[in-house]
């Protein structure tokens, strides 16, 4: 299955806000609405049947929070992101973890990690970080505990 | 700082109760804690509660030059660190173009398989002695000495390595490296029968761990289950022949799986494992050529702007790297896709119905590695 | 074997039969202490894996009398922090420190368990030290060091151990 065929077939049941080829490897936006359904769709209907891992990056400059899925098929050998856009102030998703059993656990360092908001998550609490520290992979994150690397 | 209950004690009925394993406990590898609730000697629920040694690793790296990374990636795991160097630098080697040169590429291939051995011989001893067998470590550490000695002299460092770089690797091989490996792959594939036979075909044992903790190929792809704990469910995934990186399409070994995906099908796969890895190590040792070791790289290490995944199969399973690029001389975002993280998540699913002595049978054929997980 | 390595040649008296040891209690409770020394099994990070070799038969550390490794605190007499420590495992690491009884020593095995080593700078869970929270005895550089470190380190507690002077407490009654 080749790059077209997959976004094609994307493109005929959902919608699509965007595109791109990213060192050979298709990467496509949603809507953080639809996420559900376009990752349903690609495990039933088009054999991507790992989920390889979910994270998110702060893009502070665009007010963002991308969240990112990754994707890969034992069957075919072909990979797929999918990104969604998130308002920095207040991400919220739907959560996967119904879908994908992986899902829980990586959604749940996502979620302390960024601060993003994982809805009907079954079971929304701390996974790594100690008490009192919060979003710390967001870049405008400060801490007394980090000292800075000197200059040489 | 509250250390929670993850079980609500007023829901529980008369006959159950909550067992804490952990942080600190000989089982567990580590720092992990596992809260379970039993009825007498049956798991009806497990909790695995992580990040007791969370050290931030991802957060420093974006404050790091890309050089100054690679002996993190070391640390994330020490029992296989060579994968996780090549984890990494195969994903900035990714950006930047950067093509390695034939003979680095076997001196890699040798490396990581010793490497793999080491892991595995290191988690067989482990698991001997997590089931109650004292004796295995014994064995198993001799031969462990051996392989640490080899790659000591290859790398200069007995557990984290660092050795390699972008497009290429550090040093040539020492000068007694051949005829060190050929003397160990020339013992090794017996001494491997006798771990068989000491261990893992043990009569014992084998009550111990067929049809225990039985994990579906279904349940396991699901879970992002990888590695030996995948392939003993019979599923036939090894990233080194199914998303081939490096040269590994020039070896010829199989890929070796389990019937029943039970607890001992896990442990029979990495015994496998290990033979494999001398047959790869064998070929390495025939087909290596005279050449180049480090390809013509820039003094500055700045990948153009993009982002990257690169994967690898390390002695756990797929170590991936995700890597997002700004241009700058650092990282704009790293995260590290550990293999025993999804590993680990799977436990809970396994191990309810199964007795509180099988949780740590179970746990230890996944083969965790804590840091990793924590990161 | 140790024990009687230690012993100065003066000490030992040749009474008609047998050569006895004529000491102070203080240097025999010394001996029994520095060469029974059990340690608790716990490895946080690579230092623990280099442990386990020293454990192995190669390293050996039972020449040391380093016999048993203990799971419980309470029957403990050395532990080991091998490895990073972190906020959410620092209250941990005193509650075993605490469990364990008197006379208790604390080996630490690393740079970070010395300084924070590489986790120093600009990390934010990571605490700088096991001398942050419990009184350390020996500190063994290296990342992770190797087996013959720990085995000086474990030499070089042994001396410290025999160098202890008993003081009568004068309030105890």
């Amino acid at each position: 299955m080749n790059f077209t065929e997959v976004l094609e077939k994307l493109k005929a049941k959902n919608e699509v806000l965007e595109s791109k080829d990213e060192m050979g490897v298709l990467n496509v936006w949603v809507s953080a609405k639809t996420i559900k359904n376009v990752i349903t769709f690609l495990k039933n209907d088009m054999q991507f049947d790992q989920l390889s891992f979910v994270t998110a990056v702060d893009l502070m400059i665009n007010n963002h929070i991308e969240m990112v899925y990754r994707l890969f098929s034992y069957e075919t050998k072909t990979e797929i992101v999918i990104k969604v856009k998130l308002d920095r102030v207040r991400p919220e998703i739907e959560t996967i973890s119904d879908i994908f059993s992986t899902a829980n656990w990586h959604e749940r360092e996502t979620s302390e990690m960024f601060g993003v908001k994982f809805i009907n998550h079954p079971d929304p609490n701390r996974l790594l970080l100690p008490d009192g520290v919060d979003m710390p992979l967001r870049k405008d994150f400060k801490s007394d505990d980090m000292i800075p690397l000197p200059k040489v | 700082m509250t250390i929670k209950a993850p079980f609500e004690l007023e829901k529980l009925s008369n006959d159950e109760y909550i067992l804490n394993m952990g942080p600190q406990h000989p089982s567990t590898h580590g720092v992990l804690r596992i809260v379970l609730k039993l009825d007498g000697e049956v798991v009806k629920d497990l909790y695995a509660d992580v990040g007791y040694i969370h050290s931030s690793v991802e957060k420093m790296c974006e404050n790091k030059k890309y050089e100054m990374i690679m002996p993190y990636t070391d640390r994330l795991d020490y029992l296989s660190a060579v994968n996780y160097n090549w984890g990494y630098v195969l994903a900035v080697e990714k950006l930047m173009g950067i093509v390695v040169p034939e003979r680095a590429e076997y001196i890699r291939v040798m490396l990581a398989e010793l490497n793999r051995i080491m892991s595995h011989l290191l988690w067989y001893s482990a698991y001997g002695m997590d089931v109650g067998a004292l004796t295995p470590i014994m064995y198993a550490f001799r031969e462990r000495e051996e392989v640490i000695d080899i790659i000591e002299g290859m790398t200069g460092g007995r557990l984290t390595h660092n050795a390699f770089r972008f497009g290429g690797f550090k040093n040539d091989l020492p000068k007694d490296f051949m005829e060190r490996l050929q003397k160990f792959i020339g013992h090794f594939n017996d001494k491997i029968d006798e771990y068989e036979a000491l261990l893992i075909n043990n009569i014992i044992l084998t009550a111990r761990t067929k049809g225990v903790g039985i994990l579906s190929k279904e349940k396991a792809i699901n879970y992002g289950v990888t590695g030996p704990s995948l392939r003993g469910s019979n599923c036939a995934v090894d990233l080194r022949k199914t998303a081939p990186y490096s040269i590994y399409e020039k070896f010829d070994f199989k890929v070796c799986v389990g019937k029943n995906g039970d607890t001992w099908d896990r442990l029979k796969v990495r015994m496998d494992e290990m033979r494999e890895s001398t047959k790869i190590l064998k070929q390495a040792m025939e087909g290596i050529q005279a050449g180049e070791i480090m390809a013509k790289v820039p003094k500055i290490i700045k990948p153009a702007i993009g982002e990257v995944y690169t994967k690898v199969e390390s002695a756990r399973g797929e170590f991936g790297v995700y890597l997002v690029s700004d241009g700058s001389d650092k990282p704009y975002r790293i995260k590290f896709r550990s293999p025993s993280f999804s590993n680990l998540s799977v436990l809970r699913e396994i191990s309810i119905g199964s007795k509180i002595a099988d949780v740590v049978a179970i746990m230890g054929s996944l083969d965790l590695v804590i840091p990793e997980i924590d990161r | 074997m140790g024990l009687m390595n230690g012993v100065d040649e003066a000490l030992i008296k040749k009474i008609p039969g047998l050569p006895v040891i004529m000491t102070t209690a203080e240097w025999a409770i010394n001996a029994g202490r520095s060469n029974s020394i059990w340690t608790l099994t716990f490895g946080l990070r690579c230092c623990a894996m280099e442990m386990m070799a020293t454990g192995a038969p190669k390293y050996d550390w039972a020449r040391f009398g380093l016999e048993v490794p203990s799971a419980s605190p309470r029957r403990a007499d050395m532990m080991i922090v091998a490895g990073t420590v972190t906020k959410k495992m620092a209250p941990v690491i005193i509650r075993l420190y605490e469990q364990m009884a008197e006379p208790k020593y604390v080996i630490a095995m690393g740079a970070c368990a010395i300084s924070g080593g590489p986790f120093i700078y600009d990390s934010y869970s990571v605490i700088k030290g096991a001398d942050k929270i419990i009184p350390v005895d020996i500190y063994i550089p290296g990342c992770p060091p190797r087996p013959e470190a720990l085995l000086d380190g474990i030499i070089k507690l042994q001396k410290k151990i025999m160098k202890q002077k008993f003081r009568i407490n004068k309030d105890h009654k």
